[in-house]
């Protein structure tokens, strides 16, 4: 498990981190959202040990992380700013990371490298910025990491390349129970893979949470009724929206599903449909309900006076 | 987990960490083997430019078609050796640390399972056996070389091994300064500058404070200050400075010298433990900065335009000490230009470092910085001028004087000035004669006042150089022919010091008389040829003048010598054939002189066979 608690770190005069404190356990795929800036990556380095926090700790099942080799040869990071020293291929990168991990398996990497039809002769700065990650994520996975953290791991990659890393980076949690940590500024990007998400702004974690609780326990139900209505009617159900468009109102409930179906059932509507809310309207729906209003396109922020 | 879920083929490679790997000590092979890749290149293009140059030098050196072989030193037969430190070893660490240098790299590097101190250490040892191989390889280039051209070239192997542990010691002490810069900065212009800081600022401050202290009081002996001062254990500073500012012992002083490579080693652990610190508690973030903070880019700033004032403000120190007497308006102009080229300077490296312009807060608290330094200089400046003015040197505390001067030799000239680049032989032998006899003890208190208080009326005389000059004497009717020596003086307590004091010929005469008893057949003693630099009269040198060296020896032998000084003071003496030498003594190339008199007639025929084959006379009286 990897545990973060108080942290904090600034740069200069800015506050990166404030405070941030979570838990991330084993074989879970934990998704790290926010806006540019937010913290994210900060954040990444770190739970990877290459950042010393300011204030608070990260250990790593139970050590901590910063300048202890224990602790990092379990942990393989995959920057959002990918580096290769200048004229290296990839076989000449799994030497450079084997000379401080010995566990690097260079079949693997062979294998894989085979499978994304990358050469690994060839000199990495010949690469588009896509390969370059593939490769990157790679040599990462051929680390044999117990906790994989990857920093907008996707950016850069067609859809076909993604669902082949996103196989890659599946086969390695099913086989190994490998934890992953997956930024992205993309909820989109981070609804199909993730099972728990955090919400990051302006250093602070604003939310965390199972992303199936999130689901469950709210949703959306249209109803529609002959008569004149308002939100009252719906009282004693836990409504975080309630928008109406003529006779069709569209509310966002939290709650038990089925009991709150039966309590509208009983008020005889002439329309009741139950709907799935996408990943970014939940976090819409809580966001709003923490005092936090945004613009959609994609996810900026921005705090209420 | 939705998508494609690869079937990977699981006999491809193991799954699973095999376990966690042992720990890394210090140094890691590993880590060295793969430092050493990453400069493989860099040091193979290095390595094969020193060895060829190695093996071509003998090759040329043989090409002035002498008869017999000569004698070369190390440097002399391979002078790219020098290159190496200044060259080599800067290049090779920024290579080999280069990911310091950019956010990612650094990042990346951070993240491996490896304490920081140890990728540091191993690291640093890869370019270190790099440097070691292309010294070492050079080395061995120029015995070959030499072993090809022995008909005319003869390598003295005797110092092959001094030679190359201080060009070890140097590289390694240029590298461990690169290194601990990088630590502190991000970007590679202001490694480059905060490099030179850290290995030339601090001696060249010392340097600039010893000229300063030789200027206000010309009667301290700049060979002789306190060790803090001598630029020759500082391998590098002291071959950079001596080459450019001719200071110290010269260029070659710290050559073949074995405490400089002590110091030098020394100095280059410390900046190899400090910078391993530094490299530990770097964050990683600030790679790609010019520095670490605000702070360090402030000190860099203001190191620069302090450097620049340091000039200036040694002029302001000696014209407030009275130790100057011509300022004019062009000398004022002189120094405001120093000043305004400091602040220009800062000015430049803000922009050219941090890509920034320096905005006026910024400037007025550098400017003021380095006003404030200045002043602290001119105050140290006076201060070592009062207490070193004020000083009195009782006969009853002294317990021995030493001369350490040259000037013995050339009769006509017993004013001497003493090269800072050479010492004379015959001289030199007067270095190891402690006086007790009180006459020369009170000559040399006495000489001390008189010397300490012309310096503080200078104003009132006239400098003539040192060709001579009038001194408030209290010896009625004494030769108005001066000579300075630098004398060594031993007090009863323990202390030593070493100043110029000036003395008449009749002093000199009264010391000689003293010395010449104790020195004996010691004076006699020429060194032996195959230890000597060189030697030459004419266009004959080396290897050809060997049997003509020996034989003088041989006949010297058979003077006394009281005799043998007669010659040397005989300015009648150098109108014959002189043979000039050099030899090396503590790291000090010292000069010498041997004319082939009347007393050496074996030793006339010889060199007559050899430069007058044709049946010329000599020159000898």
């Amino acid at each position: 498990m990897i545990k973060a608690e108080g942290i904090g770190k600034r740069f200069g005069q800015t506050a990166a981190l404030k405070n941030i404190s979570c838990s991330i356990p084993d074989g879970s795929i934990y998704g790290l959202v926010g806006s540019n800036g937010a913290g994210k990556s900060t954040l990444l380095r770190i739970l990877s040990g290459v950042y010393r926090p300011d204030e608070g700790a990260v250990t790593v099942d139970g050590a901590p992380v910063w300048e202890n080799p224990e602790t990092k040869a379990k942990i393989a990071l995959v920057a959002d700013e990918v580096y290769f020293p200048a004229g290296v291929t990839t076989e000449r990168m799994a030497k450079l990371i084997s000379s401080a991990d010995p566990a690097f398996d260079r079949v693997r990497l062979r294998y894989m490298m085979n499978l994304l039809q990358l050469d690994v002769s060839a000199p990495l700065g010949g690469f588009s910025k896509g390969m370059k990650r593939q490769a990157a994520i790679a040599l990462a996975l051929s680390r044999k990491p117990k906790y994989l953290l990857l920093d907008e791991a996707f950016d850069g990659l067609d859809p076909v390349m993604r669902r082949l890393v996103r196989g890659l980076i599946a086969e390695e949690i099913m086989d190994r129970q490998m934890t992953t940590v997956i930024t992205s500024h993309s909820l989109r990007e981070l609804e199909d893979t993730c099972d728990t998400l955090a919400l990051l702004h302006k250093g602070g974690l604003i939310l965390e949470s199972d992303i199936g609780m999130l689901k469950t326990n709210l949703f959306k139900i249209q109803v529609a009724f002959t008569d004149e209505y308002d939100e009252k009617r719906f009282e004693g159900i836990d409504i975080k929206s309630f928008k109406k468009n003529g006779s069709v109102a569209t509310l966002i409930v939290t709650g038990d599903s089925s009991q709150i179906v039966t309590m509208i059932r009983r008020m005889d509507p002439v329309l009741m449909d139950v709907l799935p809310l996408s990943l970014e309207e939940v976090f819409t729906y809580e966001m709003e309900s923490l005092g936090y209003s945004f613009t959609a396109q994609g996810i900026a922020f921005a705090d209420e006076a | 987990m939705t998508g494609m879920v690869v079937n990977m083929n699981r006999a491809a490679g193991s799954l699973g960490r095999a376990g966690v790997s042992k720990e890394k000590g210090l140094f890691d092979r590993a880590l060295i083997a793969e430092g050493m890749r990453r400069t493989r290149t860099l040091a193979l293009i290095m390595g094969i430019v020193a060895w060829l140059s190695a093996i071509l030098v003998p090759f040329m050196k043989g090409g002035y078609g002498a008869q017999t072989p000569i004698l070369y030193g190390p440097f002399q037969i391979n002078p790219a050796m020098l290159l190496y430190f200044p060259v080599f070893a800067p290049f090779l660490t920024l290579k080999a640390f280069d990911f310091m240098n950019s956010r990612a790299g650094s990042d990346l590097f951070h993240s491996f399972p490896v304490k920081r101190r140890t990728l540091a250490a191993s690291f640093l040892t890869a370019v270190f056996a790099w440097l070691m191989i292309i010294i070492g390889g050079s080395i061995l280039c120029s015995v070959a070389g030499c072993a090809m051209m022995r008909h005319v070239v003869d390598l003295d192997t005797s110092r092959l091994g001094i030679a190359f542990l201080q060009m070890a010691a140097a590289s390694l002490l240029v590298e461990m300064s690169v290194f601990l810069t990088m630590t502190v900065t991000g970007t590679y212009l202001a490694n480059i500058v905060t490099a030179l800081g850290l290995i030339f600022l601090p001696r060249f401050l010392i340097w600039a404070a010893g000229e300063m202290l030789s200027e206000l009081v010309p009667m301290i002996s700049r060979q002789h200050l306190p060790l803090f001062f001598t630029d020759r254990l500082n391998i590098i500073t002291g071959l950079i400075f001596g080459w450019l500012l001719g200071s110290g012992t010269g260029y070659l002083g710290p050559l073949y010298y074995l405490p400089s490579v002590i110091y030098t080693v020394l100095l280059a652990v410390v900046y190899a433990v400090i910078g391993c610190v530094l490299f530990v508690r770097r964050p990683s973030e600030t790679a790609g900065r010019p520095a670490l903070g605000e702070r360090l880019q402030s000190a860099t700033r203001i190191g620069i335009g302090f450097l620049i004032t340091v000039p200036a403000a040694i002029i302001i120190t000696v014209v407030l000490c009275g130790q100057r007497y011509f300022f004019s308006v062009a000398d004022i102009t002189e120094l405001a230009a120093f000043f305004l080229a400091a602040f220009g300077a800062m000015f430049i490296y803000e922009y050219l470092s941090a890509h920034r312009i320096l905005s006026w807060k910024k400037l007025l608290t550098g400017i003021l910085a380095v006003l404030l330094l200045d002043v602290l200089w001119i105050a140290g400046g006076i201060g070592m001028k009062q207490i070193y003015s004020s000083e009195h040197f009782d006969k009853g505390r002294i317990r021995s004087v030493t001369f350490t001067g040259d000037g013995w030799n050339t009769a006509a000239d017993y004013l001497s000035s003493v090269s800072a680049l050479r010492q004379e032989y015959w001289g030199s032998k007067l270095c190891d004669v402690a006086l007790t006899d009180e006459k020369i003890l009170s000559l040399v208190s006495l000489r001390h006042e008189q010397t300490a208080a012309e310096t503080e009326v200078r104003d009132e005389v006239e400098i003539l150089g040192s060709e001579g000059r009038e001194i408030p004497s209290q010896d009625a009717g004494a030769e108005q022919q001066l000579s300075t020596l630098e004398t060594k003086i031993c007090f009863k307590n323990g202390r030593t010091v070493y100043r110029y004091l000036t003395y008449t010929s009749k002093d000199l005469k009264e010391i000689w008389e003293a010395v010449l008893p104790m020195i004996g057949d010691d004076l006699k003693e020429l060194p032996k040829f195959s230890t000597l630099a060189e030697v030459y009269i004419g266009d004959f040198f080396g290897g050809e003048l060997k049997d003509v060296y020996e034989c003088y020896g041989e006949e010297l032998e058979k003077l006394t010598p009281q005799k043998w000084f007669g010659i040397l003071s005989d300015p009648d003496s150098y109108t014959a054939d002189v043979i000039q030498f050099y030899s090396v003594k503590d790291g000090i190339y010292t000069m010498g002189a041997i004319p082939v008199t009347r007393e050496f007639p074996k030793t006339q025929k010889l060199l007559d066979k050899l430069i007058r084959p044709d049946g010329e006379d000599s020159q000898e009286p």
